[in-house]
């Protein structure tokens, strides 16, 4: 149908699945058919996560999200950041209870390949399953079981490269999330300065050989580098150029000053010194404080200890029974101190056990060791005065320590000032560091200037030079891509027009442009370029920009893989003249045999009407948003216009022979 | 976690007793009197409340030395003699070593005030601070706070309760609250809550060992009205209070509620099925159940009756609840129902 | 064995048995040694100070091991003996304790272990261990199914609240080195937050 040039094996998606999502609260499993017709619409209020949907989609195929906002720095970085941002975009969305279950499975063909995967949302660089079907014969050309995630994302995408056509997989990413899909909050193709990012996308559409897009994309990476350093030694010789003026016009004085200079110098370092013996004097004094009261520290440990033990020692009874509390309770109160038996023989049988020096609880004979009982309670007297003594000792170093501390502050603070009054007086008078003859010394400085110019010249002429050498190797690159162009301007031009026009109403042309080092296009509406940019609004300009990607797909993909455009509908309000248009747009992207797959709100309703008749039942695959998630309250007070608008647009789609009947055919476009 | 209101603590200084003590006295007015508290509660031990209805002076001097207490019948003695020497009024100093200086006469407790910190009983607890006598608060069951008997077994604690507080409506708060009026012939309008209010305030300020003693609420399924738990093992006591006697309506005009022993044994009912029912609980705590009942039954007794017999009042005093069936005997988690009998305050002896 | 833990046992036992006339249960130990770390808290020393820590057990009580340990091993040792559901010092314990009461290890520690006890003789001993079961941290670990441990940063901030108060409520008052008056009153506080809440 389509009468494509291009060689690159676009995919077409047949079916996703996401599970976990915790942003569709309905359901914990979302399941999406592709294959049933060409246009798959997700409809829903703002808000509800239409955009989240084609992202996790663009995720899936590529393991990246695209982040608004950020600079095109070539197509390698772009795919880095874009996937170090993933995580972060869906943290917001999903929620921590569905991390690790959270994952997204997607079936495409690519060719006469057929890819089922299943990724992650929190790992972009792994694949949790991967299955190649070769269509010809059904049979899998990889087993992917035995593998961890990563090898089987390295596999995936080492594949799809290859099916796909190009030479790396980022120019993949970069395709996807800038060509091949379409959301408002990104960069424009045309509309923004971001040239560089068109470059690119004319590169891979026009050029047919991906690894010279790629070569391109280096190249320019390089210019600019290289031009930054050559400024950068610009300024340098700028800035020495002129203190090399200030010097040579402060003459005479300088030499007065320099002898002054001299001395204050020598003065101030003498000062920082000194702050420094000072400091060095209070950080020993204090190691000694501590170190001594570490020492009494341990004294008081020991002492405590050895109170505690013979506090203990005290209530086995030193192994002496007449010595045992126990015993001695027992004859003292005339009770048994085991069971409370209240009898003189207690008493008498203890005694004369002890007296015959036999254990009264064992009857083993104990020697005759005098019992001490008070020499332990003297000990322990003892060691008591001795922790109270320790411990007033160590309540005495309190002051003084802290009185040390605060000294070392102010030391160290004295030293900071002198070393920074010394610094500073250094960097202002460069001449003070100069012994001996001033005058010679001059000049020696003047030379060491005229010098360092000369140094940081010659280094911007080396940059702009290889500079230009770099250029010299991407002209013909960019004068192929021009040739290519124009090669295929026959085609693309007026791929592009008949869509833009189906939608302006307005003559619309583009050409291609090179200009110093990049290569972009020209707009120009009603033959004028000015007119472009004045008489478009901002919804106007965005799709524009959706044409100008329908028509580079068409351009770069081969005619039996055409290849999808995601589409994100923007919001922003279009005459409703303006949205059937847009709806004819897509109609006749569709006819020309590609895959739409794209969000709209309600209230775009003409755009999609529009589609609806025109596609009919069996072209249009509609999926309300409200059978996956729950409404807030705002969004449920739409919901009777929503059921509305949903009525008419499901009852427009019907039989699309039976509306052909009704209506002038129109001619699909083929060249 | 709860704070502590300010103005509500403020108003809380004056049941600090010991505080405008040790403003008058100085540090060494506390250490005397909590030299004057111990004593106080062994002379408790061993003299009864209700016998000094002369009044009973007791002071701990600021000067261990001074011997402040004189008089012709001056005695020295320990705490346990006094039974034998005291009648109705008693002077006492608190002597260093525990031992008691004393004359069986009243004194004025101003007198003392300069030299002692001065303690004065004349039904209820006072101190002698700002030239004066000073009523100590007390919430407690008894006529003092100090000498309080202490039980660490529930049952022992409510034995006491049924002599010393029940039987002749001592408790403060029965006497106050449980009765029509001063014959105490019939109960009051709702005389549960009474009851449960004076057991609660008695157990908690006797039990020893205990981490609490909780009013329940009563809802259908939950008949019990105090839960006593330990502090280190892991029990639980649950008390029903019922009671049989006949109670008038609010305004007094005419009986209202009358309750007997179905009353009483359909308590016992309800006690075993809610044991049943909180079998969790049992089984990781030791768990008794004990019905207490406050008898106020009086034989033959109408509204409009003029007098009550002796005989009449008293006639249930003996009589016990037959449980049918005794759960008590079948069941290790009930413990042997305790009646408490109320003796009518007017009777034609 | 920690000395501090068996010095605060022999001392709350003489203490508490002299308040109570009838022996110191091993609950009531307990309760007023943690009650003698909170006034050490209350002039605010850090409780790690006290040389010992608490913890509430499932029954809502406070304990401590060491402590618990202590009273085993002067049981063991004759110093204490046991009468029924309490303990009581024995002569040699008693001559023991008067010793260690002049030590002056002991001497902070005696002062807070007094006050503390101080208060079971100015109002009846199970009105004391009824109001401190009110003390906020065993309150919040009621019911608790396993033991907590108790005076962590938390707690001590939380009882520092209430202690504040106390002491704006005393200020200006010369209360000397006796801390049973601010004991007292902070009792009675909870006692009256117990019967509002």
């Amino acid at each position: 149908m389509t009468e494509a040039s291009g060689t690159l094996v676009l995919p077409e998606l047949e079916s996703a699945c996401l599970r976990s999502f915790s942003l569709f609260t309905r359901t914990d499993r979302i399941e999406v058919d592709f294959s049933t017709a060409p246009v798959f619409c997700l409809v829903g209020a703002n808000g509800l996560g239409k955009s989240t949907f084609l992202a996790a989609l663009s995720y899936a195929l590529t393991g990246a999200v695209a982040q608004p906002g950020r600079k095109f720095r070539g197509v390698r970085q772009y795919y880095k950041q874009a996937r170090s941002y993933a995580p972060k975009y869906f943290r917001g969305r999903i929620k921590p209870r569905d991390e690790e279950s959270a994952e997204i499975s997607l079936t495409f063909r690519a060719g006469t390949r057929r890819y089922s995967l299943t990724r992650a949302m929190f790992n972009a660089v792994g694949l949790r399953e991967l299955t190649i079907t070769d269509l010809d014969d059904g049979e899998s050309i990889l087993d992917t079981s035995d593998l961890d995630d990563e090898e089987r994302n390295a596999l995936y995408q080492a594949n799809l490269t290859k099916d796909i056509g190009l030479d790396e997989f980022d120019q993949f990413v970069f395709l996807q999330l800038f060509i091949l899909s379409f959301d408002e909050r990104r960069e424009l193709l045309f509309f923004d300065q971001e040239q560089k990012l068109l470059q690119q996308a004319l590169y891979i559409t026009f050029d047919l050989d991906p690894a010279r897009a790629k070569e391109a994309d280096k190249l320019d990476r390089r210019i600019e580098g290289l031009e930054s350093l050559a400024r950068n030694a610009k300024w340098q010789a700028t800035n020495a150029r002129n203190q090399l003026e200030a010097l040579v016009s402060a003459g005479e004085e300088a030499f007065a000053e320099i002898d002054e200079g001299a001395n204050e110098q020598r003065r101030l370092q003498a000062d920082r010194d000194e702050a420094l013996e000072g400091q060095e004097r209070v950080e020993r004094a204090l190691a000694d404080a501590r170190l001594a009261l570490a020492e009494q520290t341990a004294s008081l440990q020991a002492l405590r200890g050895e109170y505690d033990s013979v506090w203990s020692d005290r209530l086995q009874g030193n192994g002496d029974p007449a010595a045992h509390p126990l015993i001695l309770a027992t004859i003292e109160d005339a009770r048994c101190g085991l069971c409370g038996t209240e009898t003189a023989e207690v008493v008498a049988r203890i005694e004369s056990a002890l007296a015959e020096h036999h254990c009264p609880l064992c009857a083993t004979a104990v020697s005759d060791a005098a019992a001490k009982p008070d020499e332990t309670m003297a000990r322990l007297g003892e060691l008591d005065a001795g922790i109270s003594e320790v411990q007033d000792r160590i309540v005495e170093f309190g002051p003084s320590l802290q009185k040390l501390e605060e000294e070392l502050t102010s030391s160290r603070a004295h030293v900071d000032f002198a070393s920074k009054s010394l610094a500073d007086f250094e960097a202002k008078n460069p001449l003070a560091l100069f012994e001996g003859d001033p005058t010679i010394g001059l000049k020696a400085i003047a030379d060491r200037f005229k010098a360092q110019i000369a140094a940081f010249e010659k280094e911007k002429e080396e940059k702009r030079a290889e500079r230009d050498e770099v250029r010299k190797k991407l002209k013909p690159l960019q004068e192929r891509l021009v040739r290519s162009f124009k090669t295929a301007e026959e085609q693309f031009i007026p791929s592009f027009s008949e869509l833009a026009r189906e939608f302006l109403g307005l003559d619309i042309e583009i050409d291609i442009e090179q200009k110093n080092d990049t290569v972009g296009l020209e707009l120009r509406v009603e033959g004028s370029p000015r007119r472009a940019t004045d008489t478009l609004s901002e919804s106007q300009r965005f799709f524009i920009d959706i044409a100008l990607r329908m028509a580079l797909i068409q351009q770069m993909s081969d005619s039996s893989s055409p290849g999808w455009l995601f589409v994100d509908t923007p919001e922003g309000s279009l005459d409703i003249a303006y949205e059937s248009r847009a709806g004819e747009m897509f109609n006749l992207f569709v006819e020309r045999g590609h895959q739409l797959v794209m969000t709209a709100n309600i209230n775009s309703s003409q755009l999609l009407q529009r589609l609806a008749v025109r596609c009919g039942e069996e072209g249009l695959a509609l999926e309300r948003m409200t059978d996956w998630t729950d409404l807030s309250a705002v969004q449920s007070s739409e919901e009777d216009a929503f059921q509305m608008a949903w009525g008419e647009i499901t009852a427009s789609r019907r039989s699309k022979e039976a509306k052909a009947k009704e209506r002038p055919k129109r001619s699909p476009s083929k060249r | 976690m709860d704070e502590l209101n300010e103005e509500g603590v403020k108003r809380l200084l004056e049941e600090v007793y010991a505080l405008p003590i040790q403003e008058e006295y100085g540090v060494n007015g506390v250490a005397r009197l909590k030299q004057l508290a111990l004593g106080l509660d062994q002379i408790y031990r061993h003299l009864a409340y209700e016998k000094l209805s002369g009044g009973l002076t007791v002071l701990c001097s600021l000067d261990d030395d001074a011997e402040l207490v004189a008089g012709e019948e001056l005695l020295r003695l320990a705490p346990e003699d006094l039974p034998a020497y005291v009648e109705e009024v008693a002077t006492i100093q608190i002597l260093p070593d525990g031992s008691l200086l004393l004359i069986p006469s009243a004194s004025d407790p101003l007198g003392f005030a300069k030299q002692a910190v001065v303690y004065h009983f004349d039904g209820a607890d006072n101190f002698v601070y700002g030239g004066a006598l000073q009523r100590v608060i007390n919430i407690g069951p008894l006529p003092s706070i100090f000498g309080t008997p202490t039980f660490f077994l529930l049952e022992k604690a409510l034995e006491a309760y049924r002599h010393q507080h029940a039987l002749h409506s001592q408790c403060p708060i029965l006497k106050a609250g449980l009765w029509s009026d001063e014959r105490r012939w019939f109960l009051a309008n709702s005389p549960e809550d009474v009851a449960q209010d004076s057991l609660h305030n008695y157990l908690r300020t006797t039990l020893r060992g205990i981490r609490e003693v909780r009013r329940e609420q009563k809802v259908d399924k939950r008949p019990v009205d105090l839960k006593v738990s330990w502090a280190l093992v892991p029990r639980i006591a649950y008390i029903e209070i019922k009671w049989m006697g006949q109670s008038t309506d609010p305004e007094n005009t005419k009986i209202s509620t009358t309750l007997n022993v179905a009353a009483a044994k359909k308590g016992a009912k309800q006690l075993a099925d809610y044991l049943d029912d909180n079998k969790q609980e049992a089984a990781t705590y030791d768990t008794i159940g004990h019905l207490v009942v406050f008898d106020a039954r009086r034989r033959g007794l109408k509204f409009d009756s003029a007098t009550l017999s002796a005989i009449d009042g008293r006639y249930y005093r003996p009589r016990e609840v037959a449980y049918n069936p005794a759960f008590d005997k079948s069941r290790s988690d009930f413990a042997r129902p305790l009646r408490f009998f109320l003796e009518p305050a007017q009777v034609d002896e | 064995m920690s000395a501090a833990a068996s010095f605060d046992a022999l001392r709350l036992c003489a203490e508490i048995s002299a308040a109570s006339g009838a022996g110191a249960a091993a609950v009531e130990i307990h309760t007023f040694a943690y009650f003698g770390c909170l006034l050490s808290v209350y002039e605010d020393r850090p409780p790690a100070e006290w040389g010992y820590g608490f913890r509430v057990t499932p029954a809502g009580a406070p304990y401590s091991d060491e402590l618990d340990s202590a009273l085993k091993t002067l049981r063991a040792g004759g110093m204490i003996v046991n009468y029924g559901h309490a303990f009581d010092l024995s002569s040699p314990g008693r001559a023991d304790l008067e010793l260690l009461c002049t030590h002056a290890t002991n001497r902070a520690r005696l002062r807070y272990l007094s006050s503390a006890a101080g208060t079971a003789l100015l109002m009846p001993l199970p009105a004391v261990t009824s109001a401190l079961s009110r003390e906020p941290q065993l309150q919040e670990f009621l019911g608790a199914p396993t033991s907590r441990d108790l005076l962590d940063e938390v707690g001590v901030d939380a009882v520092k609240a209430h202690f504040e108060v106390i002491t704006r409520v005393l200020a200006d008052r010369d209360l000397g080195d006796d801390l049973t008056v601010p004991a007292s009153l902070w009792l009675t506080a909870l006692a009256e937050q117990a019967s509002d809440g």
